[in-house]
């Protein structure tokens, strides 16, 4: 562009000139890449919140065929099974680093609006809260293990009613008193309840444990574990690393927000080009003359045309970095809404990345191209004779 | 009428602009439809629910079961007609993520949903085959299945393979309603729990009520909510309507940013129609003060705004008609892709695009409106020796 010799000066004058038609074109195009990155942004935030709820070094084991830990069941044997399996570590003391988890889902009623919505109770093993860094308790007290208390995510706490310190939860005809709010660090567990498991289980009736999680101690592959407790008669279990469990969990949201993103972000740019050809025709048109006489002068047909489409391409990534500084303050945001693969609640961020950024502002390049291409030709086309007789 | 063939007139002097402008127009209006029809959707499940059928489930949630022994007590209650019960079993199909809903249930449910509709052969030998199947008629269409195949689910809350065979393919009464839904015995479930899978037996998911004609539906739900009070599994009887809304509203994060979205399309669209008045409306200044001379008065000349603006809405919605034609004749599959999964029932409302001509008329008036303003402020001899 600057062997160009119509420099970029030429294209900001024009455009400061016609401020409003300017404008319009921006904002609309701006609309189109802010729609673009929320979308992108809401669906690395859900990724990203899973993610970060299982770790690398955790293995947790499920029934067989169970896609989460509401379908699962595994029973009391089978969990002592595990337990003993040499791939387990132990924290200085010789404890493992192990939690048999029973998680059910009650129904808890809104803040916003008194509705009902599913939560995720989980009874724990005293293990757990080392298993997941991260969890402190930013309210309150740990629950005392042998006690129907339990403490809950922050998340639960700014949803849903009756859920300060001290208050009591139903759950199966009992009283569950809130001892503590926690703060789930980056993971999913905030929009949890945790309590003791071996007050739980017995509570809801349940006979077996949902999963059973643990830190691996790395002394062999974990193909190696995989594929003994697999083929364990007795057990009947699938394990899975616990990033890649709660990453699967995210699937079908995040293909559905995707999906609908896409869908919208496509029609939207339509309208955003439409928009875009609209003011350059008519910026061709205006300066039909001096078109004309740029050519006189010696200008030739790629010059013209390269400056009418760097018009429409600044115009547009003008708006894209508008979009994009309007979605990014959508990181204050937050969404909540149920995950269709686990039927429970679900909180999860905005999150922007510089790929995320990237795309957007590639996004916006592609509208201010094609919308200022067809424009451009015909100026660049126009005979030098009859654009001077305009 | 001069007015009227002097908008077209104008129009016709930069083809491409007004063609453009009803293009973006119309794919504006064409989102907004779009949008508007998906949030349909979502509530489609609520519409065609039935207002005095009854939902029996644990208080607690619905993962919990309810004892079996519960059928017969609930049939004695006054005003209660047939109660059936059903299972959520979620098993995957050719290993796919499960995408249509499958229960294990009794001879009453299927009678109770009479609404889907099977020929009454199909239904006897279902009623004769333990591990018979009745299936909805769009997986019959999706998966080409039909009767006397063999099916096989792998259970993943009941784990295993499960085999069926499939007895009958009902019909949905009316076009409203989903039918990606699959029926079999509960018996072949609870004996297969018992015997293998170590489970407790007799244990249901949820009941479905019909009450008699005339019923008090609300006092009903109360009824059988007081007789299991303070058991071991008490329970929460709701209207089906209310149900299916419950499970809408877990959604509602969602269907608000899809309202949010909506919203600025419509922004989109006044944008393009706003940009192509003002900027015509500039170019004729001169022309303006000209009629203004010529004894056009000031409303004259603002019908002449209005008036193009109008044109240009219309020509969009006439678009949007078209651009519409496949969603009203082929297939969802065809335009929705992979999104049709999430919306087995996607169709355009009148009320939608009632709505649609709303924002067309709405647009036109508002686009019109700086023009208007710049027109009041008008002053002939200005515009007369406006130099371009």
């Amino acid at each position: 562009m600057a062997s160009n010799p119509l420099s970029l000066v030429y294209n900001l004058r024009h455009i400061s000139r016609r401020r409003t038609q300017s404008l319009f074109t921006i904002v609309g195009i701006a609309l189109v890449v802010f729609v673009f990155v929320a979308t992108l942004m809401l669906e690395e935030g859900l990724r990203f919140t899973l993610a970060s709820t299982g770790s690398l070094e955790n293995a947790i084991v499920l029934r067989v065929g169970a896609e989460n830990e509401i379908q699962s069941g595994v029973n009391r044997e089978a969990a002592s099974v595990i337990e003993m399996d040499p791939s387990v570590a132990t924290d200085a003391d010789g404890n493992r680093l192990l939690t048999k988890d029973v998680v059910v889902l009650i129904s808890m009623k809104k803040r916003v609006d008194g509705q009902p919505s599913n939560v995720n109770v989980r009874g724990v093993l005293p293990a757990a809260r080392m298993l997941r860094d991260g969890i402190t308790i930013i309210e309150g007290r740990l629950p005392t293990p042998g006690t129907r208390e339990v403490m809950l995510g922050r998340a639960i706490h700014t949803r849903f009613l009756n859920t300060d310190i001290g208050s009591q939860i139903r759950m199966v005809g009992t009283e569950w008193t809130v001892t503590g709010i926690f703060d789930p660090g980056m993971s999913a567990f905030g929009s949890e309840i945790w309590g003791d498991v071996d007050i739980l289980l017995p509570a809801f009736r349940r006979d077996r444990f949902s999963s059973v999680t643990y830190r691996l101690n790395g002394s062999e592959p974990f193909d190696v574990i995989k594929e003994r407790l697999e083929s364990d008669k007795r057990l009947s279990v699938t394990v899975i690393r616990e990033q890649e469990f709660y990453a699967r969990q995210s699937r079908v949201l995040g293909l559905f927000i995707r999906y609908v993103g896409i869908f919208v972000s496509v029609v939207f740019s339509l309208g955003a080009m439409i928009g875009a050809m609209i003011t350059m025709y008519s910026a061709v048109a205006n300066r039909t003359r001096e078109i004309g006489i740029l050519r006189a002068l010696g200008f030739a047909r790629n010059v013209v045309f390269r400056a009418f489409l760097r018009e429409c391409v600044v115009l547009s990534l003008i708006g894209g970095v508008g979009g994009l500084v309007l979605a990014s303050l959508l990181v204050f945001a937050h969404i909540s809404t149920t995950n269709f693969q686990t039927f429970s609640e679900l909180g999860f961020g905005f999150r922007i990345t510089p790929r995320i950024a990237i795309s957007g502002m590639i996004f916006a390049l592609i509208m201010g191209t094609l919308g200022g291409a067809l424009p451009a030709l015909r100026g660049a086309r126009l005979r030098i004779l009859t654009a001077l007789k305009d | 009428m001069e007015l009227a063939s002097l908008a077209f007139r104008t129009l016709r002097r930069h083809p491409l602009r007004s063609l453009l402008t009803a293009l973006g127009i119309a794919v504006a209006l064409t989102a907004f439809v779009l949008i508007r029809t998906i949030i349909g959707a979502w509530y489609s499940g609520v519409e065609a629910s039935v207002k005095d059928r009854l939902i029996v489930r644990n208080a607690v949630s619905l993962v919990f079961y309810l004892p079996q022994s519960y059928q017969a007590q609930i049939e004695q209650i006054p005003g209660v007609e047939l109660v059936g019960h059903g299972n959520w079993f979620g098993g995957k199909f050719r290993d796919e993520e499960m995408r249509f809903q499958q229960f294990a249930v009794d001879e009453h449910y299927v009678d109770i949903y009479s609404e889907y509709q099977t020929s009454p052969q199909e239904r006897e030998s279902w009623d004769k085959n333990r591990k018979g199947l009745l299936v909805g008629q769009s997986i019959a269409d999706t998966y080409g299945v039909k009767p006397g195949d063999n099916l096989r689910l792998t259970g993943t809350i009941f784990p295993g393979d499960w085999d069926f065979e499939v007895s009958g393919v009902f019909k949905a009464q009316e076009s409203g309603k989903d039918t990606r839904i699959m029926y079999f015995h509960y018996d072949y479930l609870n004996e297969r729990n018992k015997a293998e899978l170590g489970r407790q037996p007799d244990q249901v998911g949820f009941y479905v009520v019909r009450l008699k004609a005339g019923a008090n539906v609300a006092e009903i739900a109360k009824a059988i909510d007081e007789k299991f009070a303070n058991s071991f599994a008490e329970t929460l009887t709701e209207t089906e309507t209310a149900f299916i809304q419950g499970f809408v509203s877990m959604s509602s994060g969602i269907i608000a940013a899809l309202n949010a979205v909506s919203v600025v399309v419509v922004l989109i669209m006044l944008l393009v129609l706003s940009n192509t008045t003002l900027m015509s409306f500039r170019e004729r200044y001169r022309e303006f003060s000209v009629l203004n001379a010529l004894g056009f008065s000031q409303r004259h000349l603002s019908l002449l705004v209005v008036g193009e603006a109008a044109v240009l809405s219309s020509a969009g919605f006439v678009l949007l008609l078209i651009a519409l034609t496949p969603v009203f004749l082929l297939p969802a599959k065809s335009y929705l892709g992979e999104l049709v999964n999430f919306f087995p029932v996607f169709r355009v409302s009148m009320s939608t695009l009632a709505f649609a001509v709303a924002l067309a008329i709405g647009a036109a008036l508002i686009a019109a409106f700086p023009p208007l303003l710049a027109l009041r402020r008008m002053k002939v001899t200005d515009g007369l020796r406006l130099i371009h």
